[in-house]
């Protein structure tokens, strides 16, 4: 089958997919950091610009479904990419191991969680899950000198594995009593009361089993600090952005198309997303080591999350993308800046890990300790920042569906968390007995350009929410099964 | 009229100085500081002319102009707005606000110059100022609030601006936690408001409140009386008066700014501003005139017996706050506002020549430890004396009189006014002659007590603002004659356009003449026994307070009627007592439980967390059998 149309709909992946490719033979010809960074920001820009082409149209074929969920969602990915494209040239700038190739693997990174997003099909949305998933083993492995780095790409790579055979046998099952693996047909049979089906509902258990695992939910969390702290900081910024949103799209597709989620089904998100809110901020509480903090924390945000999808519906769905928007800005910072303080060592990056590090951050570096602060401030939901509107909107979603037990757990779970977020601002700003010494980073232009924009979207975003919020509702529409 | 679109940069700019100052101040010479600070404030000043002069010309439709720069939020309705709202009123608060601003900053660039913190010190004056400004062109009450705890904040950080001596870091709080009393009541009428209107814009409630409250409904009276709290707090009014006195810890240009020219008559602009609501409810207007009266009694005597020259000042700030609350009290509205300015100009000009006298005196407070500068500060005495001749209101040619005399008048002849309100107020006016002029001659005549080491006078930046303040000190009156003279009353004709005018009773205004003659003789009368007490026979004084009841008197008044030492026993003793006997309260260990009890959760889940990946592959499988379980049992 070849439809004319879907060309133009698919171009981000096609750019992708023909950078990475370009992108290795660039790197075969000669082997040249800036220009192969420069070239990944190129494409990314590219990528970007080729969404607008595919703004108004809907386009929907067996495998994939292009909708403003879709179109909205890639923008965001893009964006976070390049952010993270920005943050991986001065971290890998003074590195001995062999860089460009990291790239190519963000590409294609990339290039699975934008299909990913747009998913419409259980073999188009596994082929996508493996291309991402494939690429971030390598990604987290990287500094292949680092045993912690490559500790964390093999733990990743056991359970990842493990969780995706989970999710396909829970996708088999579904097929076996449905007969379909699109979730268009799905949809249209759903309607006529499949949902009730114990096997078909044991399938769809399995499904969350597996995508719990990808988006670090509780009981299926263990692997997070681990990951991210082992994992180079800008893959770490991948993972804790891109890899879970774009799953969370998929999970949010497959959930409205089967249509009204049976009671049992409720049920385990509910308690999921529980498990999540209490012990990812339980687990923070007295974490000393900032990149397992916000692990614990990305737990947490992801129980959140949920609370809106358990919501459903157009609020809950409105709620979601502009939390996951707030999110995406605050983990993107707070891995930016750690990879922005690190310094070169003999197999790889040596990264600031420990709080203490970090202490009478603001009397050396102002501009970067009052972004972490207010990075921090965001994730505990502290108004005038963008993460206190995400978290608003999520609560007002949940009260909305009358989900009573969540909104006040997500309530009661926040105050725990105010506590380490405020010890991580307190330690920036307290004066050390002896003074830390920061190096002067190469390529901070860049960098600190891109902290800036951070920087002026979380308070814009906190301020005045209108404007994201108009964008969200505009382009973000429930898919119809 | 497109000059009304710029009305956002008046807050602006100050705010933008602010920024600047407390982002790169640390770097900048104290130059550039200095022209940062005061800059900032001098555009708004110019954009505010601008903007006053087209006002004038060009009024807006219905003298009222409204600029929604963005809604805050919108929460099923209740939507207020970062909306600015300009009309007579808060024109003429916010063209006070930006000129003495300004001439304050200017003031300080010279005054604060020897200080650390010199940049600390103008973003703190530069973020009060956008407070301020925010406070007086709010279109909402939400948003008023907001600029309201801004300048309550600047004060608490501008009061304790010299943080290491800890007399002054208490002076701070007590002053915001006395504040904060009002506030709270402030707070409390603003839900009563939401919950009966469903919104906070101003001009909304204003219409709708006659709609939906008869005259002295409950809920009005509630609400004004809660608004008022708030009020009484702000503009140290009684019983929440006790922390003015102690505000004087900061630096002198602080108090002339904050503590005398605008932030304490923010109370006075909030029940001008909804004027409407105390209309409705008469019985809560006469008790803003019987607050105004007693405070302005009991400051005044209070100001007699100082002897600390800011402290005089600020219970004379406090005094004459409340002739604007006993204006307010009899719907004087115009004249309530009209003194707001004049004092204004004339109480900004004595902080700051009392700062001048305090600097040549290397830090000496005390007046009777002064004596005789009249020939070695002429231009500080001078300026001095025009400001104390318009607090004490010298007939025709102060602005003092003007406003003052105003306000008698109508707390007499207004009909909501009476006798005794007049006579109150009138034995006010002469308790201020004597303590302004007790003040002037203790201080600048007799010999002098203390070589001057520094004299101020070689600095200009501080001169030209206490020539200027003195000018507007004497012109400022004669935009409003007494109604006996002529009709010429343009400041309030053009305040009616917001502010309902007097009402009198009939046959009034011949009466107008015997008043202010009145008042003429017993100003003459107060000067004279003040010149007679402390220049002419310094013993007469002297004696006076030696007698035994003399003595009662003056520590009485000294103490500011013992407010402090009544809170003390009041409030502050019994707390202090209930926390000695019972420092273990079991509530406390609800809350340490709770805290040891998350502590105690994060070390078991830690341990969950043990790197093993056969351990993460068991929680994995032990998860998918407890979704099957749910699925199963459910």
């Amino acid at each position: 089958m070849w439809h004319q149309h879907l060309l133009p709909a698919l171009f981000p992946q096609i750019i992708l997919a023909a950078a990475s490719v370009l992108c290795l033979l660039l790197i075969a010809w000669k082997r040249n950091h800036a220009v192969v960074h420069l070239f990944t920001l190129l494409s990314l820009i590219l990528a970007l610009a080729s969404l607008g082409k595919i703004y108004d149209a809907t386009a929907v074929d067996g495998l994939f479904v292009i909708d403003g969920l879709g179109v909205f969602v890639e923008g965001v990915i893009l964006i976070a990419v390049f952010f993270i494209t920005i943050f991986s040239y001065p971290y890998f700038f003074q590195s001995q191991i062999e860089k460009e190739e990291y790239y190519v693997l963000l590409l294609l990174a990339t290039l699975g969680a934008t299909s990913m997003v747009i998913s419409n099909h259980f073999v188009s949305f596994f082929l996508s899950l493996e291309i991402l998933s494939v690429s971030l083993y390598t990604l987290i492995a990287y500094p292949k000198k680092m045993s912690a780095s490559v500790e964390a790409g093999v733990k990743y790579l056991i359970l990842a594995a493990v969780s995706s055979a989970v999710l396909v046998f829970g996708l088999g099952l579904i097929y076996v009593q449905t007969g379909q693996m699109s979730l268009a047909e799905l949809g249209k049979l759903a309607t006529g009361g499949i949902g009730a089906n114990i096997w078909m509902i044991v399938g769809l258990g399995l499904v969350i089993a597996g995508l719990g695992f990808k988006l670090a939910l509780v009981p299926f969390h263990l692997w997070t600090p681990d990951v991210y702290a082992g994992a180079p900081a800008p893959t770490s910024a991948f993972v804790a952005t891109i890899s879970k949103g774009s799953v969370f799209v998929f999970l949010w597709r497959l959930f409205s198309s089967v249509g009204t989620m049976s009671h049992a089904v409720q049920l385990i998100f509910v308690v999921i997303a529980i498990a999540s809110m209490l012990i990812g901020n339980w687990l923070a509480l007295l974490q000393q080591n900032l990149k397992r903090l916000l692990a614990y924390s990305s737990i947490a945000n992801l129980g959140y999350l949920i609370v809106a999808f358990v919501a459903s519906g157009e609020t809950g769905l409105h709620a979601a993308m502009f939390f996951l928007v707030a999110y995406f800005i605050c983990m993107l910072g707070a891995f930016g800046i750690i990879s922005f303080l690190s310094e070169p060592a003999e197999s790889g990056q040596q990264e600031r890990l420990s709080l203490s590090s970090y202490t009478g951050l603001f009397w050396q570096k102002p501009g970067l300790a009052v972004l972490l602060a207010l990075i921090m401030l965001s994730l505990a939901g502290i108004p005038l920042t963008a993460g206190f509107i995400g978290k608003f909107y999520v609560l007002l979603s949940g009260v909305y569906s009358t989900q009573w037990l969540l909104v006040i757990v997500l309530i009661l779970s926040s105050v725990i968390g105010l506590f380490y977020y405020l010890r991580v601002v307190i330690q920036l700003f307290s004066r050390p007995e002896t003074p830390v010494s920061y190096p002067a980073s190469p390529y901070a232009v860049s960098t600190g350009l891109a902290f800036l924009v951070l920087f002026i979207l979380l308070i814009w975003f906190g301020v005045a929410p209108g404007h994201l919020m108009d964008q969200i509702s505009q382009m973000v529409h429930m898919i119809k099964g | 009229m497109d000059v009304f679109h710029l009305l956002w940069l008046v807050p602006a700019f100050p705010l933008a100085g602010f920024l600047i100052l407390a982002l790169f101040g640390l770097r900048l010479h104290s130059r550039a500081i200095a022209w940062i600070g005061t800059g900032s404030i001098g555009l708004s000043a110019i954009l505010t002319l601008w903007i006053g002069v087209h006002f004038l010309t060009q009024p807006p439709a219905n003298y009222q102009y409204s600029l929604t720069l963005w809604t805050w939020f919108d929460i099923n309705g209740f939507a207020p707005g970062i909306a600015l709202y300009l009309d007579p009123l808060s024109l003429v608060y916010i063209f006070v606000i930006t000129f003495v601003s300004f001439f304050i900053h200017l003031y300080s660039t010279a005054f604060m110059r020897s200080n650390e913190g010199y940049v600390r010190f103008f973003a703190y004056m530069n973020l009060f100022v956008f407070s301020m400004l925010v406070l007086v062109l709010a279109n909402n009450l939400l948003l008023l609030y907001l600029g309201w705890e801004g300048v309550g904040l600047c004060s608490f950080l501008l009061i304790g601006f010299w943080y290491r001596d800890e007399v002054n870091g208490y002076a701070a709080r007590k002053a915001f936690i006395v504040t904060r009393i009002g506030d709270t009541a402030f707070i409390i009428g603003l839900f009563l408001l939401v919950k009966q209107f469903h919104t906070l814009n101003i001009q909304d409630i204003l219409q709708q409140a006659p709609v939906v409250w008869s005259a002295g409904a409950t809920a009005v009276v509630w609400v004004t009386i809660l608004l008022l709290g708030g009020a009484v707090g702000k503009s140290a009014q009684l019983p929440l008066q006790t922390w003015l006195p102690d505000a004087m810890a900061g630096p002198t240009p602080v108090s002339a700014l904050i503590h005398a020219a605008t932030m304490v008559t923010a109370g006075v602009y909030l029940i001008a501003r909804t004027h409407v609501l105390y209309s409705l409810a008469p019985a809560v207007q006469l008790l803003v005139a019987i607050i105004g009266l007693l405070t302005l009694l009991i400051a005044g005597f209070s100001a007699l017996a100082q002897h600390d020259l800011k402290r005089i000042l600020a219970y004379s700030t406090i005094s004459q706050i409340g002739y604007m609350f006993l204006a307010l009290g009899v719907g004087a509205w115009t004249a309530a506002i009209f003194h707001f300015m004049i004092h204004a100009f004339f109480k900004a000009l004595l902080f700051l020549a009392a700062g001048a006298v305090i600097m040549a005196m290397e830090e000496e407070h005390d007046i009777f430890k002064m004596g005789g500068l009249r020939k070695k500060m002429p231009v500080t005495f001078w300026t001095f004396l025009v400001g104390s001749g318009a607090l004490a209101a010298i007939p025709l040619i102060t602005a003092g009189f003007y406003s003052k005399d105003l306000i008698l008048f109508d707390a007499f002849a207004s009909t909501q006014g009476s006798f005794w309100l007049w006579l109150g107020g009138f034995v006010g006016a002469f308790i201020t002659v004597l303590y302004t002029f007790r003040m002037v001659f203790v201080t600048f005549y007799g010999e002098q007590k203390k070589p001057i080491t520094h004299n101020p006078e070689e600095e200009k930046a501080m001169m030209i603002p206490l020539v200027v303040l003195a000018v507007l000190s004497v012109i400022g009156g004669w935009i409003e004659l007494p109604h006996a003279w002529a009709h010429f009353t343009p400041f309030s004709d053009f305040l009616t356009h917001v502010l309902p005018p007097t009402n009198l009773k009939p046959d009034m205004e011949s009466q107008e003449f015997m008043l202010q003659l009145l008042t003429a003789v017993i100003v003459f009368a107060g000067i004279y026994l003040s010149w007679l007490a402390y220049v002419k026979k310094p013993a007469l004084s002297a004696s006076w307070k030696n007698t035994s009841l003399g003595r009662a008197c003056h520590d009485f008044f000294y103490k500011g009627w013992m407010f402090d030492q009544l809170y003390d026993k009041l409030f502050v003793k019994p707390v202090v007592w209930i926390s000695r006997i019972d420092p273990h309260d079991f509530i406390d260990y609800i809350y340490e439980g709770f805290g040891r009890l998350n502590v105690l959760i994060h070390a078991g889940f830690s341990r969950t967390q043990s790197g093993y990946v056969r351990w993460y592959l068991l929680c994995i499988a032990i998860g998918i059998l407890f979704i099957f379980s749910l699925i199963l049992f459910v």
